[in-house]
């Protein structure tokens, strides 16, 4: 097992299986009266945020205490870091408290590779900048086999602000390890030149979502900002949602197995519209659920869970 | 079913000929050649050329229909040997939506002289600052691939580079008149005159 988790492409596919398979054996303690395992008694995770983001901070933290871990919630906010402490001595400081493994979401693309030099513990990447967020990767490759039973050969259509999106980037390095095709769509202004070659050989870039919808098995929407439209990376909202936007009869141009994925928050009506975020094709909900199965596999295997 | 036959002409300066035109669409070439049912045009001392497309016009309308119309310009340009004309978004209102692309293109298909395509504005208002809806204007009846701020220019280098990425998506083309305003405006010197006669 590797030792941290930074990025999509730090996994093998058997690696990568292995954490599947473990998050499949954790879903079945969601269904049991007593949600908790004894994995990780005595152990310390630490969720080092230095971004706002309830949603994940809440999955890391449900995860670990699903494994029984102790676990401290540091936030940037009002805390040290607002009075200028440097990422290198909160380090030090969580390495001094002996911390098993830090969950850490940061601005900075590359800051939790820093922090996997100064500290002994396991750092999960949950989050860096514009650049990863293998977890999310993880739960999405997971959602899609529980649907749709396999992932080798699946076709998946990424679509919307892949520029500045960390899901997209560890979603094609992972989905690439495990067999499937990646297709990135959006506007151009959105779409690195450069990413297809960069990221995975393989990939390919549509700007035309009509085209790309009948011949895929999965269409992830990336959550798109308004206000990238004062910036000009599109005239509107209202061009947005026409071009890029999954509506019903977009939705009925999908092949009848085909699911909808969103990493969420949603922005109703932008990228995605209610009547396909609730619709059956819909694995927005399983999504969260998924996620919590993923983290606790991911940290049960990262602390040794299973040779102790 | 209508023919023309012009005689003795020059095709693009060739050595004067014969030219059988059915139904818009050229039939034969050659000398000597007779078509009893065609209108027999003499080209004796004249060239004939392909239809010409000016990549740059203002037809006006809407909004001057005083200055010119799409259907009087249709009829210059037609009358010029023109058989395309492109024309410029700065009307009022400016070509800067799918709506008023497509009432250009309509009145154009009225008029039905030349092939009117509007150019859609790059900018909302033509005002430098903010990208206009190009890809409604491309998915219109108009087919909007070609876009311009024409005489206004789109100065600031950042949505120059977004314009550019954007219209990728539908093999679009930025027309630009390269001038920096804040480097183009002339200084000028006031000078406020008194009344006569006041001292
Ligand atoms: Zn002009």
């Amino acid at each position: 097992m590797i030792k941290h988790l930074l990025s999509g492409g730090d996994l093998d596919a058997d690696t990568a299986t292995e954490i599947l398979d473990t998050a499949a054996e954790m879903a079945t303690v969601a269904g049991r009266e007593i949600k908790k395992l004894p994995a990780l008694r005595g152990r310390t995770v630490v969720n080092l945020f230095y971004e706002d983001s309830t949603r994940t901070r809440i999955s890391f933290e449900a995860a670990a205490k699903r494994l029984s871990a102790d676990v401290i919630n540091f936030s940037a906010k009002g805390s040290s870091v607002t009075k200028g402490e440097s990422l290198k001595d909160t380090a030090l400081t969580l390495q001094a408290m002996g911390a098993d493994a830090v969950v850490v979401r940061h601005p900075a693309s590359g800051a939790p590779h820093r922090l996997a030099n100064w500290v002994d513990g396991s750092v999960v990447n949950a989050g860096d900048g514009t650049h990863e967020h293998p977890t999310q990767a993880l739960l999405d490759a997971y959602t899609m086999r529980s649907r749709l039973g396999r992932l080798a050969g699946l076709s998946v259509a990424v679509v919307g602000d892949v520029l500045h999106s960390r899901v997209a980037r560890s979603n094609v390095l992972l989905l690439t390890t495990l067999g499937a095709k990646v297709t990135l769509v959006g506007p151009p202004t959105l779409i690195p030149v450069d990413i297809a070659g960069a990221l995975a050989p393989g990939t390919d870039v549509s700007y035309d979502l009509d085209s790309v919808l009948p011949n895929v098995d999965v269409v992830m929407m990336l959550r798109v900002q308004r206000e990238r439209m004062n910036d000009s990376y599109f005239p509107s909202a209202r061009e947005y949602a026409r071009r890029y936007g999954l509506d019903g009869p977009r939705m009925r141009r999908l092949p009848e197995h085909a699911i909808v994925m969103h990493p969420g928050p949603m922005n109703r009506g932008m990228e995605i519209t209610p009547e396909v975020a609730d619709s059956r094709r819909s694995t927005i909900v399983e999504q969260v659920t998924n996620g919590v199965s993923v983290r606790m596999a991911v940290l049960y295997l990262l602390l040794g869970g299973n040779n102790r | 079913m209508t023919a023309y036959l012009i005689t003795s002409v020059s095709v693009v300066g060739a050595a004067p000929t014969d030219l059988l035109i059915r139904d818009g669409v050229v039939a034969e070439v050659g000398p000597g050649l007779s078509a009893p049912d065609a209108t027999v045009v003499d080209g004796a001392g004249l060239v004939a050329l392909p239809g010409l497309v000016d990549l740059h016009t203002h037809l006006r309308e809407p909004g001057r229909e005083d200055a010119e119309t799409v259907e009087s310009g249709s009829r210059a340009a037609a009358l010029g040997g023109y058989t395309a004309v492109c024309a410029m978004a700065n009307t009022s209102p400016v070509a800067d939506t799918a709506g008023v692309v497509e009432q250009v293109w309509r009145l154009g298909r009225e008029a039905g002289l030349v092939d009117v395509q509007p150019i859609g504005a790059v900018t909302v208002g033509l005002a430098g600052e903010r990208l206009a809806e190009l890809g409604a204007m491309a998915d219109s009846a108009a087919r909007v691939r070609i876009f311009s701020d024409d005489g206004h220019c789109v100065a600031d280098p950042k949505l120059m580079r977004r314009a550019l990425e954007y219209v990728k998506a539908f093999d679009g083309i930025i027309a630009q008149h390269a001038e920096e305003p804040r480097l183009t405006e002339a200084p000028r010197c006031t000078r406020v005159r008194s009344p006569p006669g006041s001292a």
